[in-house]
């Protein structure tokens, strides 16, 4: 685990995070937690709900103060520096905070204002944000008429009025349509297209992790269980591709017999009475071998799914445990019409 | 669509049961209102006037006037009904009831004594502080029983005088006729006050938390007092508009008449804004650490009773007894209907309203400092 991999280009790390710990009681939220986020990368925090997720965001945005260990945000210390370190950051918590009764532009030019922007600034960094989030033509409306998408977009711009180095996203996507998550994914890649902006992206959703996050952490009980880029964490798990395929009817063990016989599987089980999960043993996907065996049987292919190894299953690996609320990226063949 | 099942209903009514059963802490306003308002309104309502200040001016100083005193003290002894003093002219006592120091002025008048041996009928000036018509009605109505020729009258009179022991009790109005709707203004202007309070300071404070909109204040560089600071202005702003309203609606239908002019008007927007300050600084101490959006709503009813009705808005401070005197002193609004009071009925100046001034500025002092206080910049 490269937890203190600091230096980028000469630039001093965006956020350190030492040792940081925040106890409730008896119980640990966060225990010694320990990573650097370089300038301009996106960092994602990934875990369950009621890993320590949330506790660390807040320590990190100043909401609350550590219990022990120490962070710091653009070298600002979050618990003795903390005027400063707000004028670092820009933030989406992760309940809504946008107030309903204001217009888009009213919220906006208001949060400005709590930064000190000047009139001239505010209108030219709100009608240049509102315009990125796509809500120039709604920006006369309350934002209490806005859809959840949209008050996601507004807080987005919101939080980015005062030009922060730092933008801390907690769970920015949930409980969104895949439409509204697909658009505000496709805002924060611009945001990291355009430059220095570091992005901490806080989220349960692992297809939203792997998409956006250049390194991320794994959080489960408080603990960083693993680090890394996508590619390096999905690597460090054992393991060869996998494939399901989806019969018409159920699988029998004769079946599952065959599918186990051919060269390319590793191992073959049932995930569903009409699901076969084959495990490969390397390269090649034997879709002829399958075929031939469908027709023998008279058990006709209705898909084929290639799963590649998903954060789902790094999770797995270093926890021993499934993800809530997880969907694992996949590809799915298209049967051609001879299969069924 | 008018089916109806037992069970579903029953369903309903056990999902809200349960949840009042979690929240036991909020069914407490709703026992102790009740109580409360009972014993709040039964001694602020109604109750036995007392220590009504009384000032007498002697022009007369003959035997007559001597026994005119001695009823006087008699009534202060022995059921503390008033407080008598002695002032040295009419004109002088006169100011002083104008100035709210006495609610009536006795005026024993020259002849007195010489009109009362003759047996003709002496007449005493009593001179009332018509803006608090409970107070004047009653203290009228007490020299005149204390002053009627009855056998107990005549006896107790000096023998001199006992042939012809007629006292004419003669009411003057200072301020000329008021009517009762005139008596409720400032306590009218102080409730709009307190519902201004409640709804900004208190309400809407928790709600925005509950929403998360003070979460979405603590990432930005706002400071606890810029928070406060903000709320509270943004709360007497409103205020202030709603005070200027009701006022201004209030002088129209009650018909008062301006004696002071822009001096009393001046005053009087002092006057609502220190009473909104030290309301709404009130809440926010109150609400600092709330999170619940039910617990204002739930104690809006307490709050109302405690603070408005021992304010003396609907019946004279003079009545109630030591405990909810001391409840009355504690809050603001007494001060502020005090001080409305002697600005819109008697045109009072600065120096008779300095120190209901004071008390409502050091209370908004005081809750100041609770809120800063009280008042949490993180989670």
């Amino acid at each position: 685990m490269n937890a203190h991999n600091g230096k980028d280009n000469g630039r001093p790390p965006a956020i350190v995070v030492d040792k940081l710990t925040k106890k409730f009681g008896n119980f640990t939220a966060d225990d010694a937690l320990e990573f650097t986020v370089r300038q301009g990368e996106i960092f994602g925090i990934l875990g369950p709900n009621g890993a320590g997720k949330s506790t660390l965001i807040r320590m990190l945005n100043t909401l609350l103060v550590p219990t022990s260990g120490r962070a710091t945000v653009m070298g600002f210390d979050v618990a003795r520096e903390t005027a400063a370190v707000r004028h670092e950051i820009g933030v989406i918590p992760q309940a809504n905070t946008v107030d309903g009764d204001l217009t888009a532009w009213e919220s906006m030019d208001i949060y400005g204002k709590f930064y000190g922007m000047s009139r001239r600034e505010r209108q030219q960094r709100a009608t240049q944000l509102l315009e990125a989030v796509g809500l120039t033509e709604w920006k006369d409306k309350a934002a209490g008429t806005f859809s959840g998408g949209m008050r996601r977009r507004l807080e987005i711009a919101r939080g980015l009025i005062h030009r922060p180095h730092v933008f801390i996203l907690d769970e920015p996507t949930t409980g969104l349509d895949p439409q509204s998550r697909r658009v505000i994914w496709e805002l924060l890649e611009r945001l990291r297209g355009e430059g220095d902006l570091t992005i901490l992206l806080c989220t349960h959703y692992m297809d939203e992790a792997d998409r956006l996050c250049d390194r991320l952490a794994i959080v489960d009980h408080g603990k960083i269980v693993a680090l890394g880029t996508p590619s390096e964490l999905k690597a460090t798990v054992p393991g060869q591709e996998i494939l399901t395929v989806r019969f018409l009817r159920e699988v029998d063990s004769d079946l599952l017999a065959a599918l186990k016989g051919l060269p390319e599987v590793h191992d073959a089980g049932t995930e569903e009475p009409h699901v076969a999960r084959l495990i490969l043993n390397a390269g090649q996907v034997p879709l002829e071998g399958i075929t031939e065996i469908s027709r023998t049987r008279g058990n006709r292919v209705q898909s084929i799914t290639l799963l590649q190894p998903s954060l789902e299953d790094v999770f797995i690996h270093y926890t021993g445990r499934g993800l809530r609320d997880a969907a694992a990226g996949e590809y799915t063949y298209a049967i051609p019409s001879m299969m069924r | 669509m008018f089916q109806f099942k037992w069970s579903r209903m029953l369903a309903v009514a056990e999902r809200d049961l349960r949840r009042f059963r979690r929240n036991t802490t909020l069914m407490i306003p709703m026992a102790l209102m009740p109580i409360i308002y009972l014993v709040i309104l039964g001694k602020a309502m109604g109750g036995d006037l007392h220590d009504l200040r009384v000032a007498v001016v002697d022009e007369d100083r003959g035997p007559a006037a001597v026994v005119v005193h001695e009823r006087l003290l008699t009534l202060q002894q022995s059921r503390q009904l008033l407080r008598v003093s002695d002032e040295p002219s009419p004109a002088q006592a006169v100011e002083g009831l104008r100035q709210g120091a006495y609610k009536a002025v006795v005026i024993i008048p020259q002849q007195f004594s010489s009109a009362a041996e003759r047996g003709e009928r002496a007449p005493l000036g009593v001179i009332v502080d018509n803006t608090d018509n409970n107070s004047a009605n009653v203290i009228e109505s007490v020299l005149r029983g204390a002053f009627s020729t009855t056998a107990s009258g005549a006896a107790a009179l000096p023998l001199s005088v006992s042939s012809a022991p007629q006292i004419d009790v003669q009411r003057v109005d200072v301020y000329g006729h008021k009517e009762f709707m005139q008596y409720l203004v400032p306590g009218v202007i102080a409730l709009a006050l307190f519902f201004v309070a409640m709804l900004a300071g208190g309400i809407i404070l928790v709600d925005d938390r509950a929403k998360g909109v003070h979460e979405g204040y603590f990432v930005t560089p706002l400071t606890a007092l810029d928070i406060v600071g903000g709320l509270t202005l943004s709360a007497i702003t409103l205020a202030m508009v709603i005070g200027t309203i009701v006022l201004a609606s209030s002088i129209l239908i009650a018909r008062i008449p301006l004696i002071g002019g822009v001096t009393t008007l001046g005053l009087t927007m002092v006057t609502i804004l220190l009473l909104a300050l030290g309301l709404v600084l009130f809440m926010f101490t109150l609400m600092a650490r709330v999170s619940n959006p039910i617990t204002p709503r739930a104690l809006f009813g307490i709050l109302n009773v405690l603070t408005f009705f021992p304010s003396g808005a609907l019946y004279p401070t003079e009545s109630y007894p030591g405990w909810l005197n001391a409840i009355s002193a504690a809050f603001p609004m007494r001060y502020a209907v005090h001080s409305l009071r002697n600005l819109l009925l008697k045109g009072v100046g600065f120096q008779a309203v300095l120190p209901d001034f004071l008390a409502m500025a050091g209370f908004a002092l005081l809750m100041l400092v609770m809120a800063a206080t009280l008042f949490k910049r993180t989670l």
